[in-house]
C-alpha cells in the first residue's frame, strides 16, 4: 500500500473525528478517543493537530470548504434562480445522507459550543467558503430580477435555517417520510419565500 | 546669453459648457509660471491675442487647442457650427486636450440629447466623436472639474516634449493610473469594512452606504488634493465618479447593493475574492475603528 | 443704425442688438443669449438628491450658490411634508462661509478680470493678466474648500447638514487665508482701511481711493460714466434679509408676486434664449446694490441718495459687500462650535413627496430652485437665477434693467461697458 502523504493522512483523521465528534458532541470526545478510533498514538496524533481545538477548527473550514465548492458549481452552472434553489437543496440533504457527520457537526459542535470557536473563528471566517457563495447566489438572484432585495442575513437566515432544520427532525427521526421526497416543495417554498414580487 | 525659447500658442476653445474648467484652471497657483511658457491666442477669461469674434474668423494655427464642454455639431460659437469651428482648428494644432468630462465623454450635459451631444472623440464609453481621426494628438483629461494640475503637468509634458502614457481613453496614466480610493483617508475603514452609519462625520467608509465610487474611479483626487487642501471623500462627500464615462450615473448618494452587496465591486477585484474577504474583516470588531477618531472632551 | 455686438468674457458670450442714432448714441438694446443646456429638463426623474451634484454645474463661478439653493429647497420640500429638519448652528454657519466665500472669490474676479480690464482696454491701456487677484481668488476658494471640499462643483452641503467634519487645524488655516484676503483687499483693492473706504463713500470722496479700485472709477470718470447707467430704482432681495424697494419705498418681499416671462424666447418667436424673471409683472434690479440698499448700509445709501442707481453705487456696492462679506466670514469661523453634529439625518427622502422652494442671495442677486417631487424622485425642476432679473429683455415700454441703464450711452463701447456692471454671466441666464 503506497504511503500516504501527510496531508491525506490529516484528511483521514479529520473523518474519523468528524464521526466522532458528531455523534458525541465537542466535550465527549478526547485527543486519546479519536487517535484509538484511527488506530494511532496519542503523540502521533499531536504532530497533526496541536490541540483539539486547532482539530475542531480545521473541521469546520473543511465542511465549509466542501459546501462552498458544491454551491459554487451550482452558482457557475449558468441555470436560473428558481432551479438553483432545487439544486442547492438537493446537494444540501445528498450530503446530509451519504456523509451526515458533515451536517451533523455544522449543527450539534460548530453552532452548539461557539465558545470552542470564539479565539480563531470569530464571526464567519471559518465558514466563509460557505457563506461566499451563498451572497454570490443571492446577489446574482437579486441582480437578474428573481429574487427580492433585502438584507443578506434576512434571507440566508430563511434558507439554511429551513435545511438545517429539516436535517436536525430528520435525524430525531420525526420525518415520515424520506428527507429526499420533500427537497421539490421545500425548494418551491424557498423560491416562493424570497422571490420578487 | 541665450533667448528665451518661444512660447506654446495655445487656443482654448468652449462647447456646451459651465465653464467650471476654466474657473478650475484660475484656481492653479502656479498660474504665473505657467504663462512663462504658454500664450493663450483666446481664453474665454484671460487677457489673450484675440477675441473669440477674431478667432472665428482667423482660424489661427496653434501649438495646442484646449476645448472645455460638450459637442454638438451645430453648438455655435459667434454664428460658426461647432463642426466647423472644431475641426478646422483642430486640424491646425499640434496637440488637443479635451478638458473636463462633458469635452472627454459628453458629460452631465449630454444628458439633455443624449443622440446629439458627446465628447470630441468619446461618446460616453465609444470612440466615435467628431475628432476620431485625430485620436493620437488628443489627450483626455476628464473630471467634472478637471483638476488645474492636471493640466499643467500635460502643458508641461508637452513644453518639456516628452511623451505622456495613456490609457483606453487616452487620459495621462500618471494622472488616472491611481483611484479616486488611493490615499482616502479612510481608506482603513474601507479595509476593515467599517461603515460610516451616517455623514458628517470623519469616520468610517463610505463606499456600504453612501454611494461612494472612489473604489472604482480613476483619479488622483487623493494624490493631487484639491484647492491644494482636501478633496470630496476628506470632505466626508462619497465621491461621484466624476472622471468616468458613465458620469452622472444616478442616485448619487446611496451604494446600489443586491442584498446588502454592493453592486459595483472594487476595481478589477472579483467577486468572491472580495466577499471572501469582506465576510472575514467585518467579523472582526475593532474597537478602536467603532470609536469616534477625536474624543470629544470639550 | 442696428449694430449686433457681441459680449465676450461674461461666462460665455451675449448679443446686444444696439439701435443707434445718427451720432451713435444709443437709442435701444436688445439683450440676447444664444445658448442653451437643459438643465431642468436634465433634473427631471432624477433622485432629488442628484440635483445637489447637478445644479452646481449650472454654473462654473457660483455652482456653490446652486448647491445651497437646492439643499435649502430639499430641506423646503421636507418641510412642507410636514417633516422637521434640523440644522445644528455649526452647519448653517459652515455653508454661509462656504457660499461668502465664493462671493468674494467672484467678486475679485469681476472687479479685475472684467472692470479693470474693460475700462482700461476702452481707454487704450489693456492690462495684463491680473496675478494677483487670481492668487488672490484661488486663496478664497481653498478657503471653501477647507470645508466644501473642492471648489468649484463641491456637493457638501446635504439635506440636514454637511458632510465635512471639520478640526479646529482647518478652522485655523481658514482665518490665517482669511487674513491674506484682508490684506488684499486692503492694500491692494482700496488703498486704505474698510474704515476710510466707508468714510470716503459717506464723504463723497471715492474717487481719492488710491487702490485698483480707484483706478476702476477713475477710468469710469475719464470714460464719463460714473453718473450713467442709470436704471429703474426698483431693487428686490428675496434671499436673506429680504426686502423690496419700490419708489423709495422698502417693503417684505413675498414670493408667490415672482413669475417668469417667456415671451422673448426662441421658443415663443423671439430672439433669446433668455426668459425674464419679474416680480408683480415689473423688472428689478437685484444683486449687491439692492442688498445694500434693502439693508440700508450707510455708505452704499449715501451714495444711493447723491448719484442714484448709476455705475458709480453699482460697482462700489460690489466692493463694499466684498469688505463686509470678509467681516461675516472672520466672525463665523471664530464663532464656530465644532462639538455640534455636522449633520442630522432626517427620513429618507424616498419617503418624501412634495413641492418646495429654495431662495438664496448669489453674488448676482436673488437664486431661486423649485421642484416637485413624489417619493424622492423629481417631477419637474425650476431655477431662475440672477441675471434673468438684472439681464431682462424687454419691450420699448417695459425695459429691462441692464437696457435702460444702456440707454442714452454715447457710444456701444460704454453702453457695454455699463451692460458689464451687472456682472454678467451668460451660463447661468439661459441654465
Amino acid at each position: 500500500m503506497a504511503r500516504l502523504s501527510k496531508e491525506e493522512r490529516k484528511i483521514s483523521i479529520m473523518s474519523k473525528a468528524l464521526e466522532l465528534f458528531s455523534k458525541e458532541g465537542f466535550y465527549q470526545t478526547t485527543m486519546p478517543s479519536i487517535a484509538e478510533k484511527i488506530g494511532m498514538s496519542v503523540g502521533n496524533l499531536y504532530n497533526y493537530f496541536t490541540s483539539k481545538e486547532m482539530l475542531a477548527k480545521d473541521l469546520i473550514l473543511y465542511i465549509a470548504e466542501i459546501l462552498g465548492e458544491e454551491i459554487r458549481k451550482i452558482n457557475e452552472s449558468g441555470v436560473g434562480t428558481q432551479e438553483k434553489i432545487e439544486a442547492i437543496v438537493h446537494m444540501y440533504f445528498r450530503i446530509a445522507k451519504d456523509r451526515p457527520e458533515t451536517i451533523e457537526y455544522f449543527l450539534r459542535v460548530y453552532l452548539s459550543n461557539r465558545e470552542v470557536f470564539q479565539n480563531s473563528c470569530e464571526g464567519m471566517i471559518c465558514v466563509s467558503a460557505f457563506v461566499t457563495e451563498m451572497m454570490i447566489f443571492f446577489e446574482e438572484g437579486v441582480r437578474c430580477g428573481e429574487l427580492r432585495d433585502q438584507d443578506f442575513f434576512s434571507a440566508f437566515g430563511l434558507f439554511m435555517g429551513y435545511l438545517g432544520g429539516m436535517v436536525f427532525i430528520n435525524g430525531e427521526n420525526i420525518l415520515p417520510k424520506p428527507l429526499g421526497e420533500y427537497e421539490h416543495t421545500i425548494a418551491e417554498n424557498i423560491y416562493y419565500a424570497l422571490k420578487t414580487r | 546669453m541665450p533667448s528665451k525659447p518661444a512660447k506654446l500658442r495655445v487656443i482654448w476653445l468652449q462647447g456646451i459648457t459651465c465653464n467650471g474648467n476654466t474657473h478650475s484652471f484660475l484656481n492653479d497657483p502656479d498660474l504665473e509660471r505657467l504663462l512663462d511658457s504658454v500664450a493663450f491666442i483666446h481664453h474665454p477669461i484671460l487677457p489673450c491675442t484675440k477675441t473669440l469674434k477674431e478667432l472665428v474668423k482667423k482660424l489661427p494655427k496653434s501649438d495646442i487647442l484646449i476645448f472645455e464642454g460638450a459637442y454638438r455639431a451645430d453648438f455655435e460659437r459667434v454664428g460658426v457650427a461647432m463642426e466647423t469651428l472644431l475641426s478646422a482648428l483642430a486640424s491646425k494644432t499640434k496637440h488637443i486636450i479635451a478638458l473636463g468630462s462633458c469635452a472627454s465623454f459628453g458629460g452631465i450635459f449630454k444628458e439633455f440629447s443624449p443622440e446629439h451631444i458627446s465628447g470630441i472623440l468619446f461618446d460616453k464609453e465609444e470612440e466615435r466623436g467628431p475628432l476620431k481621426m485625430m485620436r493620437e494628438k488628443i489627450i483626455l483629461l476628464s473630471g467634472c472639474p478637471a483638476h488645474p494640475k492636471w493640466l499643467s503637468f500635460v502643458i508641461e509634458m508637452i513644453v518639456a516634449g516628452k511623451r505622456i502614457l495613456v490609457d483606453e481613453y487616452r487620459r495621462p496614466k500618471e494622472l488616472y493610473g491611481y483611484l479616486v480610493h488611493n490615499g482616502c483617508l479612510r481608506n482603513e475603514y474601507f479595509e476593515w469594512k467599517v461603515d460610516s452609519d451616517t455623514f458628517g462625520t470623519k469616520e468610517g467608509c463610505l463606499f456600504y452606504a453612501q454611494g461612494c465610487q472612489g473604489p472604482y474611479t480613476h483619479g488622483s483626487c487623493n494624490k493631487i488634493l484639491w484647492n491644494e487642501v482636501s478633496s470630496k471623500t476628506r470632505a466626508g462627500t462619497p465621491c461621484v465618479g466624476c472622471t468616468e464615462p458613465t458620469f452622472p450615473k444616478r442616485d448619487l448618494f446611496s451604494t446600489k447593493t443586491y442584498m446588502s452587496i454592493p453592486a459595483e465591486m472594487p476595481l478589477g477585484i472579483p467577486k468572491r475574492s472580495y466577499l471572501a474577504l469582506a465576510g472575514a474583516a467585518k467579523s472582526f470588531h475593532i474597537k478602536r475603528l467603532e470609536e469616534r477618531l477625536i474624543d470629544d472632551n470639550a | 443704425m442696428i449694430t449686433h455686438e457681441l459680449i465676450e468674457r461674461i461666462e460665455g458670450e451675449a448679443v446686444l442688438d444696439f439701435k443707434t442714432d445718427k451720432n451713435g448714441r444709443v437709442q435701444d438694446a436688445a439683450i440676447r443669449f444664444l445658448h442653451f443646456r437643459g438643465m431642468e429638463a436634465i433634473l427631471e426623474g432624477r433622485n432629488a438628491l442628484d440635483a445637489l451634484v447637478i445644479t452646481p454645474r449650472v454654473c462654473g463661478i457660483c455652482g456653490h450658490s446652486h448647491l445651497i439653493t437646492t439643499v435649502r429647497m430639499i430641506e423646503n420640500i421636507y418641510h412642507n411634508a410636514g417633516v422637521l429638519i434640523r440644522i445644528s448652528d455649526k452647519a448653517q454657519s459652515i455653508r454661509t462661509v462656504t457660499l461668502s466665500c465664493e462671493l468674494i472669490q467672484n467678486h475679485i474676479k469681476w472687479l479685475y478680470l472684467v472692470m479693470l480690464h474693460e475700462s482700461s482696454k476702452i481707454l487704450g491701456k489693456e492690462p495684463a493678466v491680473a496675478l494677483k487677484a487670481l492668487y488672490i481668488s484661488s486663496a478664497v476658494n481653498q478657503l471653501c474648500a477647507l470645508f466644501s471640499g473642492q471648489w468649484p462643483h463641491s456637493s457638501y452641503a446635504i439635506p440636514g447638514g454637511v458632510t465635512c467634519d471639520p478640526t479646529h487645524i482647518e478652522v485655523m488655516q481658514a482665518l490665517r487665508i482669511l487674513s491674506d484676503v484682508e490684506r488684499f483687499i486692503d492694500d491692494e483693492v482700496l488703498g486704505c482701511s474698510p474704515e476710510v473706504f466707508e468714510q470716503a463713500m459717506r464723504d463723497n470722496k471715492i474717487l481719492s481711493l488710491k487702490g485698483d479700485f480707484g483706478t476702476v472709477l477713475r477710468n469710469f470718470d475719464t470714460l464719463g460714466l460714473l453718473e450713467k447707467g442709470k436704471s429703474h430704482g426698483r431693487f428686490l432681495v428675496l434671499g436673506e434679509a429680504e426686502g423690496v424697494i419700490l419708489n423709495g419705498v422698502r417693503n417684505r418681499t413675498d414670493i408667490t408676486l415672482v413669475s417668469e416671462d417667456i415671451s422673448q424666447t426662441f421658443e415663443h418667436g423671439g430672439k433669446t434664449y433668455a426668459k425674464n424673471a419679474l416680480y408683480q409683472g415689473e423688472f428689478y434690479e437685484t444683486g449687491p446694490l439692492a442688498r445694500a440698499l434693502v439693508q440700508k448700509r450707510s455708505g452704499v445709501s449715501d451714495l444711493y441718495r447723491t448719484y442714484g442707481d448709476s455705475a458709480l453705487t453699482r460697482l462700489c456696492a460690489r466692493v463694499e459687500e466684498m469688505v463686509l462679506l470678509c467681516t461675516q466670514v472672520r466672525q463665523l469661523l471664530s464663532s464656530l462650535d465644532l462639538s455640534q453634529p455636522s449633520f442630522i439625518p432626517p427620513p429618507a427622502i424616498e419617503s418624501i413627496s412634495g413641492s418646495g422652494v429654495g431662495i438664496l442671495e448669489a453674488p448676482r442677486g436673488s437664486l431661486i430652485h423649485r421642484a416637485t417631487i413624489e417619493k424622492g424622485k423629481i417631477i419637474s425642476y425650476s431655477i431662475i437665477t440672477p441675471t434673468q432679473w438684472n439681464l431682462g429683455n424687454g419691450i420699448a415700454s417695459n425695459l429691462g434693467v441692464a437696457q435702460r441703464a444702456m440707454i442714452g450711452a454715447d457710444t456701444i463701447a460704454k453702453a457695454s461697458l455699463i451692460f458689464r456692471t451687472f456682472d454678467v454671466c451668460s451660463v447661468c441666464t439661459t441654465h
